[in-house]
């Protein structure tokens, strides 16, 4: 055989493809699960950014837009309020993006999907490995223009794109194993959290808050559906003109956009099916699908939506917990 | 203004105008216009006028265009590898007034300036035939070709039947040599063509000495040769010309027959050139780029017209 | 001036001096790129698909100064509006002495196909646009109106997108006037003038095709409103009403706002050769079944010649006086007139007025003595046709450029949009400046700048202006009747060739791999050069084009087919045709593929050609990524999906026939199948699982049949059972398409791959080539019946016209009674 650096550095194992399914270390399982969850972290912050940015800049003063809704959206406002006094942008966004001791941020997130997936990275193709691994130093080396509000949207695009290069990559070439599951797995929970997380903070908006008309509501809403990658198909889908209960409809239970939170849990129960041992996780995510099944969209007001994404959010804790009981705490899962 | 209404009905008619297209590959869609329902003229009545179109369009509509004409909209939208649309009428013709005894030595210039200070609906409506058209364009070879019968003062009606002699005299008649592209100059250079082509130089010429001048398709009733019978469908769509004079009206004229308009002649409608009236003109969705055309007249005196 | 806000917002850009407007130049620059943002020249020697021109440094005009244009503006399409409602009518304004009818009789715009054909509702016109420039007196006047299908509203948008980002500070502190508002209130207006009784109304935007003028503006404005991007053919007449053909069953269009010039829009009452338009759709209209916006007729106000005639007209029509000057024009059907303008010729600016499309336009002072005669022989020929009008002296503005700040010549384009019973005005628009500093043209086909134009507002904009106006929301439409067939068939080649291209980069980095590796180890092993002459054939049965020993031309060649370079090129061409369909950041990695191919330092070697490659491989990767992560799964995105399996497999089978298919050698066969495994990015997965030398049945077991492996025969298959599944409904029972995806779902999933791996004494292995034809074929005939049944080619357009009297017998003899 030739050349294989990619190999190189892996012990030897038995080797009977039918049983390399059960044979994931828990250890493994779970760094391959949290890389998917952080890939979709930096992803889903860097556009949270852009998006943000793109509001504030939309708006005028008068507006009175300003930067802390983006902390409490990525669930880092306490820790922000522990280093920093006020909501200040190039301190906000710096904290987001580039701050390497906030677990969070978009830099920190890859660096963590990255040293999870190094240490995993027999299960991956060599090439989505290397496209990680040149994220992760592209985001050092180029961080800083990330601030700096003239740059801040082309770098996040970029790697909005580059993002995109590796589930790309993933979903081109990697195989249909179980490490493929856990990746998928924690991706779409964090995407789900994630979408969650954008209703609950501009909840008031969508739902039309004690009749006050927000003169910058529709601005505002298609900022929130571009928050998730959802402005363009959802005017595609409905046509243009944009409404609250629909977004919110759109972002929750379109089974067709990938994105959305029932679609996230779709692919969540899918991919557990594949997985030994599934019955506890799959029990969690069909009760988080129930509870939003069952809720009546049209029926909620702004206070009754803040209290259903609490809900879900309750739910796809308890999910997140089920997947660590069954999965990441023995020592092999075939010994589970 | 000629007001005459037809009670002096001559002549009654009935012309058949068949066209046919064999197409060579099947023609998915079709969707045309036709201009084969003769329009009421101070000089005719259409008593009846009816188009079929087979096959049996999904939509047909007959409606009056811009300048009055009766024309049919349909559309096929089943395939199909023949067209046949028959336009069948029957018109009363009367005798025309000639404006020979009213306006016999009026120079054309008055004419002309009283073309542009017509300020009646139908002097407004008339100056649109003073000025080029898409199929006339402004044409200087045809205005020198005219000036030749509009010399300065020359009465208007003499003029005028001087530049339709000349076209009569001066030009072939040859069927087949010119099409509906061909230009006013290639026909003045090579001095042939047939009614539509000596009827747009007409105009053209008319036009250019600032003269209202109108298209007008129809159908002249012909003779068979002596000792012939006459044969069905031999009769043909003809084309002529309508001067506009203000206070009097219209006269029609024949450059292709050298002679005023007569009860002879039957009006199927008019506009500004050949391109505002087509017999047929359509919009065909086919794989095949050949077709068969059959065009038939026949332009019959009938003895019992309906409502006489 | 009240305030002292654009001095101070001019000192404020001046102050940021050349180097950091340098930076923003190349922000904007990006953007634009980024964005896709493009225009098409079709005239001259610059011909093609160019970026937007913009330079980011925003005009700035006072709430002071712009009212009267507001107010002026908003007046004049009130008066062109009455006066189109009256020509189309019952033209009062001709009978009455207002307008010479030769004026009107004689502009090809006049359209008398549409006399009497009215839009429901209170406007005849909906949306207008005017040039306005400033003179040497500080005086605005319109230099000309646009009332067909104007166009820039979209790139105005997308400049203010644009330069609000690069000078986001400026921008937000400034209080400009939004744009946004304009755009709601057209969507307002357009539905005001759908046909009565209409529960459902639905909007299209009509285009010419990706190759028009402004193209990227249509499916920028499409997008934006929400309404679907058509082009002519996919739409048709029935019945007297308009229909769309979509995926689903045909669905009925009510209000078209048009992007295609009218003589264009009906092959068979307009221009017959036009294959841009509708046939039928006049009669449509006639009948009140669909609203055209503008009006088919609308063009007729674009005339110069009317200009001398408007304040009389506006004061028979509105009883005011016109409150903003045209530019002063001469019409040289009036004898006064003409004499004027042929006295003073050789300072004028002449233009034509009836030529076809479009306006001749000749500047007096740039004519020798002999072209002045003749332009004067020709006005005197067709004094109606002809206006002299006076040169304005445009004011400057400072625009940045490759050499600095310098002054150049500008005029505005801004819009206005029927509102209530008035007008409401764009606050802002679309500034062109001159190309280079002495250009006294400035057209965008010939190389005009574009620029933002802020309107300061006077006090923060009022919740009305944001939200109360904005239309009743559209009910979502089915995903099925919102796209055209022929989008669909885009899509669906859109994937086939991004994945062909995939492919073939794959296969070439392989072969390039190798030779690499054996041209630096001539005698090591055996099977090197062996391997690499199968890979050859490999490239060649997979991309279907001759293989020479070098390969470039395989990745640059643009006209060579099954090259890289030729599929990107497809790809983009599809890519370009449904543009609206696609998300910007799909567009963003698309547009990233064609630079990559076009990058400088191309010079058609190899070496040369591997970064491109590498950007290409990202450029794919990413749009497969989008594709599974962020597009609604819509019936397009099945076609997509379709099309990207059907290719994928197809790939497989090509490349396993023309590597595999006989016995070699233990040493060349081993390599090989290491070779395919790795084009097939498949190498890690075999040797995980195998731990061994490749072997053909182990090989064949995870390429052909392992449901795991998301580049296996049988995934591709699975994939494309439940995308075709997925297509919209072809009847009642399964499609044709689908039955054949289950046959050969089942046919993959019964091989036996010990059985497909022998070989013959002769080496040759029948079962294998025989299972990958006989797969290859399925999968060709899975792809006819996609086409079939989804995409509906319209068969050529042809326009017949009965010839005249072309059986004419003979001359018809002259009868008694002749005259003259």
């Amino acid at each position: 055989m030739t050349a294989r650096p990619d190999t190189a550095d892996e012990p030897p194992t038995e080797s009977d493809p039918e049983e390399v399914a059960t044979m994931l270390l828990s250890r493994v399982a779970e760094n391959i699960y949290w890389a998917g969850r952080y890939l979709e972290r930096a992803e889903a912050t860097a556009r949270l950014v852009k998006t943000h940015t793109e509001l504030y800049v939309d708006l005028p003063l008068s507006a009175g837009v300003g930067w802390a809704p983006l902390l409490v959206v990525t669930g880092s406002h306490d820790a922000y309020q522990a280093a920093y006094a006020h909501a200040r942008e190039d301190e906000v966004v710096a904290f987001l993006v580039t701050d390497n001791s906030h677990t969070g941020s978009v830099v920190a997130s890859i660096g963590q999907a990255r040293s999870n997936l190094r240490a995993t990275r027999a299960m991956l193709p060599r090439r989505t490995w290397e496209i990680v691994n040149e994220l992760h130093h592209h985001v050092a080396d180029t961080g800083h223009r990330a601030v700096d509000r003239r740059t801040r949207l082309s770098w996040n695009e970029d790697l909005i794109r580059r993002c995109h290069l590796v589930s790309g990559s993933i979903n081109a070439t990697m195989s249909r194993d179980d490490a493929f599951s856990f990746l998928e797995i924690g991706r779409m929970i964090e995407r789900a959290d994630m979408t969650t997380r954008v209703l609950d903070v501009q909840a008031g908006i969508l739902m039309g808050d004690d009749g006050h008309l927000d003169p910058y509501a529709d601005l505002t809403w298609m900022a929130v559906l571009s928050s998730v990658g959802a402005e363009q198909m959802f005017r595609r889908a409905m046509g243009g003109a944009v409404n609250g209960p629909d977004a919110v409809r759109f972002l929750l239970r379109d089974t067709s956009f990938p994105r959305s939170v029932e679609h996230c849990l779709i692919e969540v129960s899918r991919w557990l099916l594949e997985l030994p041992h599934q019955e506890r996780p799959m029990a969690g995510c069909a009760a988080v699908q129930r509870s939003l099944d069952a809720v009546e969209l049209d029926a909620l007001d702004a206070d009754g939506l803040h209290d259903f994404v609490d809900e879900l959010q309750v739910g796809f804790a308890e999910l997140h917990e089920l997947l660590t009981g069954t999965y990441f705490l023995s020592e092999e899962l075939a010994a589970t | 203004m000629n007001t005459r209404t037809v009670d002096d009905t001559v002549i009654t008619y009935r012309v058949v105008h068949r066209t046919e297209y064999q197409y060579e590959a099947e023609v998915s869609s079709s969707y045309g216009e036709v201009h084969l329902q003769p329009r009421d003229t101070p000089a005719q009545r259409c008593y009846m006028a009816a188009v079929s179109i087979d096959p049996f369009p999904e939509h047909s509509r007959e409606r009056r265009d811009f300048h009055g004409n009766r024309v049919a909209h349909y559309a096929i939208l089943e395939p199909h590898s023949r067209l046949v649309v028959t336009g069948t009428s029957e018109v009363g013709v009367g005798t025309r007034e000639d404006p020979r005894e009213i306006l016999d030595d009026l120079p054309w210039e008055t004419v002309r300036d009283a073309v542009r200070a017509d300020r009646s609906a139908d002097g407004v409506a008339a100056r649109e035939f003073a000025l080029p058209s898409p199929s006339i364009g402004a044409s200087l070879a045809a205005g020198a070709f005219a000036a030749q019968s509009f010399t300065a003062g020359r009465p208007m009606l003499d003029a005028l039947g001087d530049l339709v002699s000349r076209v009569h005299r001066e030009f072939e008649y040859a069927p087949g040599l010119t099409t509906v592209s061909t230009t006013l100059e290639e026909v003045l250079e090579r001095r042939v063509g047939v009614c539509q082509d000596f009827a747009h130089l007409t105009i053209a010429g008319l036009r250019a000495h600032g003269l209202a001048a109108r298209y007008v398709s129809g159908y002249l009733e012909t003779d068979p040769p002596k000792g012939v019978p006459r044969l069905q469908g031999a009769d043909v769509s003809h084309a002529w010309v309508s001067v506009y004079l203000p206070g009097w009206g219209w006269v029609d004229v024949d450059p292709t027959n050298d002679q005023f308009v007569n009860e002879r002649y039957v009006t199927a409608a008019w506009g500004r050139d050949y391109g505002d009236v087509p017999p047929l003109k359509g919009v065909i969705f086919t794989q095949g780029d050949e077709h068969e055309l059959r065009v038939t007249v026949d332009v019959m005196r009938i003895d019992d017209p309906p409502g006489s | 001036m009240t305030t002292s806000a654009p001095t101070d917002l001019a000192g404020a850009l001046q102050e940021l001096g050349p180097d950091e407007l340098t930076l923003r130049r190349v922000e904007a620059r990006r953007l634009l790129r980024d964005d896709g943002v493009t225009y098409n020249v079709t005239r001259g020697p610059d011909l093609g698909t160019r970026a937007w021109e913009m330079d980011p440094l925003p005009v700035v005009i006072t709430s002071d100064q712009w009212a009267p244009i507001d107010d002026g503006l908003a007046q004049r399409a009130r008066v062109l509006d009455l006066l189109v409602t009256d020509l189309y009518g019952p033209r009062r304004l001709l009978r009455e002495g207002l307008l010479p009818p030769e004026v009107i009789f004689a502009h090809p715009g006049f359209r008398r196909e549409c006399d009497q054909a009215r839009l429901p509702g209170e406007h005849q016109l909906l949306l207008t646009a005017a040039d306005v420039g400033r003179d040497e007196s500080g005086r605005h006047v319109v230099l000309a109106d646009r009332t067909q299908a104007p166009s820039g509203a979209g790139y105005a948008l997308e400049n203010r997108i644009v330069v609000s980002r690069v000078f986001a500070s400026l921008y937000r502190g400034a209080g400009v006037h939004r744009l946004a508002p304009f755009f709601r209130t057209l969507r307002t207006a357009l539905q005001s003038v759908v046909p009565a009784s209409v529960d459902q109304p639905r909007i299209v935007v009509l285009t010419p095709g990706p190759w028009s003028e402004t193209a990227y503006e249509h499916a920028f404005t499409a997008s934006y409103l929400g309404f679907s991007l058509v082009q002519g053919t996919d739409l048709q007449v029935r019945d007297g009403r308009v229909w769309m053909r979509t995926l689903g069953r045909p669905e009925p269009v009510h209000v078209i706002l048009r992007r295609v010039d009218a003589e264009f829009c009906d092959p068979l009452e307009l221009r017959p050769d036009s294959k841009l338009g509708v046939p039928g759709l006049v009669e449509a209209c006639r009948l009140g079944n669909v609203s055209v916006v503008n009006t088919l007729g609308s063009g007729v106000l674009e005339n110069p010649a009317l200009l001398p005639f408007l304040p009389a007209i506006c004061d028979a029509l509105l009883g005011e006086p016109m409150r903003l000057p045209s530019v002063d024009t001469w019409w040289c059907g009036d004898d006064t007139s003409r004499q004027h303008v042929l006295g003073q010729i050789d300072r004028l600016v002449l233009k034509r007025t009836s030529s076809g499309s479009g306006t001749t336009v000749l500047m007096g002072a740039q004519l020798d003595e002999a072209a002045r005669d003749e332009l004067r022989r020709r006005i005197e020929s067709e004094p109606h046709a002809w206006v002299g009008q006076e040169a304005v002296q445009l004011s400057s503005v400072p625009t940045s450029t490759d050499a600095g700040i310098e002054l150049r010549r500008s005029v505005l384009r801004t819009f206005t949009v029927a509102d209530g019973d008035g007008f409401s005005v764009l606050p802002g628009g679309l500034t062109l400046v001159a190309g280079r500093p002495d250009d006294q043209v400035i057209s965008n086909q010939t190389g005009a700048i574009s620029k933002d134009t802020w309107v300061l507002a006077e006090e923060p904009e009022s919740l009305a202006d944001f939200w109360l106006r904005s239309g009743p929301a559209l009910d979502a439409v089915e995903p099925e009747a919102s796209m055209s067939s022929r989008a669909a068939e885009n899509l669906f080649w859109l994937s086939r060739y991004a994945e062909r291209a995939e492919g073939l980069v794959r296969l070439l980095r392989v072969v390039e791999d190798r030779r690499t590796e054996f041209s630096h180890r001539p005698l090591d092993g055996g099977g090197g050069d062996a391997c690499v002459a199968v890979l050859l054939g490999g490239l060649a049965a997979t991309t279907g084009a001759p293989v020479v020993d070098s390969l470039p031309p395989l990745v640059v060649d643009v006209e060579l087919a099954g090259s890289l370079a030729y599929s990107v090129r497809r790809m983009l061409d599809a890519a370009t045709e449904v543009r609206d369909q696609l998300s910007i950041d799909t567009w963003l990695v698309i547009g990233g593929l064609d630079r990559a191919l076009r990058a400088p330092g191309l010079d058609g070697s190899l070496d040369s050609a591997s970064p491109a490659l590498a950007r290409v491989m990202q450029g794919l990767l990413a749009l497969a990524g989008l594709s599974a992560e962020s597009l609604v799964r819509d019936p397009g995105w099945h076609f997509l999906e379709a099309g990207r399996r059907i290719e994928r497999a197809v790939h497989l089978c090509s490349l396993l026939t023309a590597t595999v298919d006989e016995r070699r050698d233990t040493a060349t066969d081993s390599l090989v199948l290491e070779s395919v495994l790795t084009a097939s990015e498949s190498i890690i997965t075999y040797r995980r699982r195998y731990r061994s030398q490749a072997q053909l049945q182990t090989v064949l077991d995870l390429l052909l049949l392992d449901d795991h492996n998301p580049r296996s025969l049988v995934y591709q298959v699975e994939r494309l059972v439940d995308a075709v599944g997925n297509l919209p409904a072809v009847g009642t029972s399964r499609s044709d398409a689908e039955r054949r995806a289950l046959d050969l779902a089942a046919a993959v999933h019964e091989i036996d791959t010990a059985q497909l791996a022998q070989s013959q004494p002769d080496r040759a292995r029948p079962a294998l080539r025989e299972f990958l034809a006989a797969t290859t074929r399925a999968l060709a005939a899975i792809a006819a019946s996609i086409e079939r049944d989804h995409f509906t080619p319209e068969l050529p357009q042809q326009a017949v016209f009965t010839p005249f009297t072309p059986n004419h017998p003979s001359r018809g003899v002259p009868l008694a009674g002749g005259g003259a």
